[in-house]
């Protein structure tokens, strides 16, 4: 839970910040809040050890089993 | 105002940025397959740095008038075409280093702190690197190296009692030279990350003898990473490398500079763990620049939200440690190979399409 709370802490600080600032220009401001938008969903499902892995095993068992080949005797 | 770093200090950077990943687990997968011939594979596998070198960077004498990686020299589509590829392979890259860095701490330095807190800590740190600029991760990066290649050149004689030479032998048998490619095929895809130079090339000053310092960045990594694996072999053997998770944190346990002077692995791995963060840095530093690419704009204000983004993913997409092995091991020498192979493509076409605008401007 602290990963994620830190995670949000840090991410509305940012928010807050460049609403204030408005430093940044439409592109920085639509790729920024759109990154922090998916991040917060995204830290949300750690405490729920909701994971994405099964793409990391996707990988594995297709490119990795590939890699294997070539590498092994 | 643009930054700047001299050759001294971008050949530190190459070297860093080629050793610190390797660091961690590579050594153990490289001796499973080249068993105790595995310290020839860096020098098998070193032409291909140069080989990306020669052909990414081209003509020094060229590069010396105009730059071609700067934004907007270029066709705008094929510099979002690199942008997304460099994006894709970094990002793969920065993924791949936090997680390896924080499973490494849960592993062997704080086994009750939860992973999650290790990794956004981690990528808050980073991102506080970078977001103080290039000039400052380079200051870090030389800091750090020189303290960790002077330990790594000095590890010979700190465990000098423990060598055995025999673990070495016999060098060379009958079936080591298709073991040693494979075990080179595997290392490739990790020295290619040499092209992140095609992104720090125009912040090099002078930029005269740009390959050549490339080169012998490159160099003293492979000498660093040389040391390391004929210390792993002739100190532990084949046998135990090859099932060590840790294999250099094996190594540098095995230092007892007489009864009372051991324990000097906490030492050294706060010696090697800031150029790791230096290593991120940069892949963060790079990733923010790849997007520069992609918007036609350059600006540090999306570096936090990307590192906290990539750090999320580095939680969620390995379930554990045996996952983010085999991925960095296996699939990643193939994907990274993929993704190589396709920026410097991309590149060498940057340049030349750069080559004609000019003419055409000339004409």
């Amino acid at each position: 839970m602290g990963g994620t709370t830190l995670t949000w802490i840090f991410l509305i600080l940012y928010i807050g910040l460049q609403i204030k600032k408005k430093e940044m220009n439409k592109v920085d401001v639509y790729i920024g809040f759109i990154l922090s938008g998916i991040t917060l969903i995204l830290t949300c499902l750690i405490p729920f050890f909701i994971g994405f892995e099964e793409f990391i095993i996707f990988l594995n068992n297709t490119i990795g089993r590939f890699t294997r080949m070539v590498v092994t005797r | 105002m643009k930054p700047q770093i001299s050759p001294f200090q971008y050949s530190i950077l190459i070297a860093n940025f080629l050793f610190t990943g390797t660091l961690i687990s590579l050594p153990q997968v490289l001796v499973q397959i080249a068993e105790q011939n595995a310290w020839m594979v860096p020098f098998i596998s070193y032409p291909i740095i140069i080989l990306i070198i020669f052909l990414g960077i081209g003509r020094s004498r060229k590069l010396k008038n105009k730059i071609s990686t700067e934004i907007g020299n270029s066709s705008p589509y094929m510099e979002k075409i690199f942008g997304i590829f460099m994006l894709l392979f970094l990002s793969l890259a920065f993924i791949r280093d936090v997680r390896a860095l924080a499973d490494f701490v849960v592993s062997s330095l704080l086994p009750s702190t939860p992973i999650e807190i290790l990794t956004v800590l981690s990528v808050l740190t980073v991102i506080y690197i970078v977001h103080n600029g290039l000039e400052v991760i380079t200051r870090i990066t030389v800091i750090q190296f020189i303290v960790l290649a002077t330990v790594i050149i000095l590890l010979p004689f700190m465990l000098s009692n423990e060598i055995e030479f025999n673990n070495l032998q016999p060098i060379l048998g009958s079936s080591a030279f298709p073991s040693l490619f494979q075990s080179s095929y595997l290392l490739i895809a990790w020295l290619g990350e040499v092209v992140i130079v095609f992104l720090l090339i125009p912040y090099i000053k002078p930029i005269k003898h740009i390959k050549k310092i490339s080169i012998l960045g490159a160099l003293f990594a492979m000498i660093l990473l040389f040391i390391l694996l004929i210390l792993e072999l002739a100190v532990l053997g084949a046998d135990i490398t090859k099932v060590s998770t840790f294999p250099n944190y094996q190594l540098i346990q095995q230092i007892n500079i007489t009864d009372f002077l051991d324990r000097l692995d906490l030492i050294i791995v706060t010696v090697w763990a800031p150029t790791l963060f230096c290593k991120i840095a940069l892949t963060l530093y790079c990733i923010n620049k790849s997007l520069s690419y992609i918007k036609g704009s350059e600006s540090s204000h999306l570096v936090l939200p990307m590192g906290l983004f990539l750090g999320t993913l580095a939680i969620l997409l390995f379930k554990n440690n045996i996952q983010l092995l085999e991925f960095s091991f296996y699939t990643w020498a193939t994907i990274g190979l993929f993704l190589e192979i396709c920026i410097v493509g991309i590149f060498i076409l940057m340049r030349i399409k750069n080559k004609h605008q000019k003419q055409k401007v000339t004409d």
